[in-house]
């Protein structure tokens, strides 16, 4: 090897290395830099000295042909994103009505074309509609999860 | 700075990074290969798109049209790649069009990391010569006369190679079994024959122990070694910052085992974990401590495996038992992380008692 060589890959190591302490020590996020803050802060319960926590939760529901409701959480009906990915991407827009709207049927266009198509086994949707849920969760209680109810986001 | 370049450009032969590359770059293509849709992002609602690093410019996500073709091509880089076929273009085409694809996704409601160590690596090897060894074209040498780097010539009689003796250089040498391929080292073959394709075997005097025979020569260099390190360094940068962002964030609160319990049942909520194995840790507080502190032991003492061949073994399964562990009670599958912890394996030493047998 070169010396220029063993240089350029002393260099290259030293941006992987600073590129990722510099996202640790500011905690900020330039993809594939990343300081993995995953599950790094601590939950905390509602009231000091408290031991239950309320945790809300965005659902996707589907309503069906027949009146029935579901849940749409299956990969393959809400591909390509993941429940999770799709859940923050649409809290995002909670305050804004009208784009959440165009971004629900959005989903419902893809979810009825990939159906169409023979791409997941879902049932036929009549409508789709977003509901906020919320549960109490109290380590060791039992049972440790309550259903406190949900609230339609949009009909 | 001695120690440095010992640990990144001490010899190695070709072949260990030569199985870890076509391996890593196999498995890329069976993931984000035919069948995973990564084009599919261009038809979701710009209403969902919030650009973040390296797509803020844009308004909405590239047309579908464009992303199928750009996905065609990265499946075929990573496909060359594996194979060893063009590597100096797959290469870096692999680095460049995935870091791009696999940016998209964290495009739409906000970044995950699952990926992101995947494009690192891309980027380590785009610019190595990880194709110099255990390509299409050394196993086929007519079909693909130009692959496999340089060749060497084919000696017939392997008791020739008794009487070849010498060093690698301080900066790598080419072996074969007729003797010392460059005139500035030095080596001694001390065992070959002509089933034997490689063998690397060098201790820290950067001595070889064993000669090559058959089509290719001995590749001994630091080129062989410095990608190897590189991909176990971004390993440890992912797990490190993990454990330093829970002190930055929570400090030692963080084992604080009723925030662990609401953790837990936080993601049996909202989340899929495979069991329900967080419903019962998070009813006792002495299981909660022990494993958020095993994890977080873990994480900070991860870069070890870089100094330790002893530990070397432990804190990598004790890292794939993790990522197992947030699967079945947390929910996330950090599939990708867990693939790339092959780099941890001694693909040369395999290489070695395989062939050897």
């Amino acid at each position: 090897m070169t010396a220029l060589r063993r240089a350029l890959v002393l260099a290259g190591l030293a941006v992987l290395v600073l590129g990722t302490v510099h996202e640790v020590v500011t905690g900020a996020e330039h993809w594939p830099f990343s300081s993995y803050p995953m599950f790094s802060r601590p939950l905390q319960p509602d009231t000091e000295g408290g031991s239950v926590r309320t945790v809300f939760r965005l659902r996707l529901i589907g309503v069906t042909t027949a009146g029935d409701t579901i849940p749409l959480r299956s990969d393959a009906w809400l591909a390509p994103f993941q429940e999770a990915r799709l859940r923050v991407a649409l809290r995002q827009l909670e305050d804004d009505p009208p784009r959440l709207r165009r971004a629900l049927a959005d989903v419902a266009d893809r979810y009825e074309t990939r159906r169409a198509a023979g791409r997941h086994d879902g049932p036929e949707l009549a409508a789709i509609r977003l509901e906020r849920h919320a549960w109490a969760v109290e380590p060791g209680a039992e049972p440790p999860v309550r259903f406190l109810g949900r609230e339609v986001v949009l009909p | 700075m001695n120690r440095l370049h010992r640990f990144l450009f001490k010899p190695a032969p070709a072949g260990g990074l030569g199985r870890a590359r076509a391996l890593f770059y196999g498995g890329l293509f069976l993931g984000y290969g035919p069948g995973s849709d990564l084009s599919a992002w261009g038809a979701i609602s710009p209403e969902l798109w919030r650009p973040v690093f390296p797509y803020p410019a844009l308004a909405g996500p590239p047309p579908e049209v464009w992303l199928r073709v750009l996905e065609v091509v990265f499946e075929l880089c990573l496909a060359a790649a594996a194979l060893g076929i063009l590597f100096p273009v797959a290469g870096p085409g692999a680095f460049v069009l995935g870091w791009a694809l696999l940016a998209l996704p964290n495009q739409f409601g906000r970044a995950y990391h699952v990926d992101a160590p995947v494009v690192m690596l891309l980027g380590v090897l785009a610019f190595s010569r990880a194709a110099d060894a255990w390509t299409l074209g050394s196993l086929f040498p007519r079909v693909s006369p130009g692959a496999g780097g340089k060749r060497l010539p084919r000696v017939p009689d392997p008791a020739r190679t008794e009487s070849a003796v010498g060093d690698a250089g301080e900066n790598g040498s080419l072996l074969s079994l007729s003797g010392v391929e460059r005139g500035d080292c030095q080596g001694r073959i001390s065992r070959a024959s002509v089933e034997q394709r490689e063998c690397f075997s060098v201790d820290s005097g950067s001595r070889v122990e064993m000669g090559q025979s058959g089509e290719n020569g001995c590749r001994l260099s630091g080129e062989y070694r410095w990608p190897v390190q590189a991909a176990r360094v971004v390993l440890c940068l992912v797990f490190v910052s993990a454990g330093l962002s829970k002190l930055r964030n929570a400090g030692w609160e963080w084992l604080n085992p009723q925030a662990q319990g609401f953790l837990l049942l936080d993601r049996w909520v909202s989340s899929t974990p495979w069991t329900d194995w967080g419903l019962l840790l998070a009813a006792h507080p002495g299981w909660l401590v022990a494993g958020a502190a095993a994890t977080l032991g873990l994480e900070l003492l991860y870069p070890l495996a870089l100094v330790s061949r002893r530990l070397r073994p432990w804190l990598a399964a004790g890292a794939l038992g993790l990522l197992l562990g947030f699967k079945a009670v947390l929910g996330p599958a950090f599939v990708a992380l867990a693939f790339c912890h092959l780099w941890w394996w001694p693909w040369e030493r395999w290489g070695e008692s395989r062939e050897g047998a």
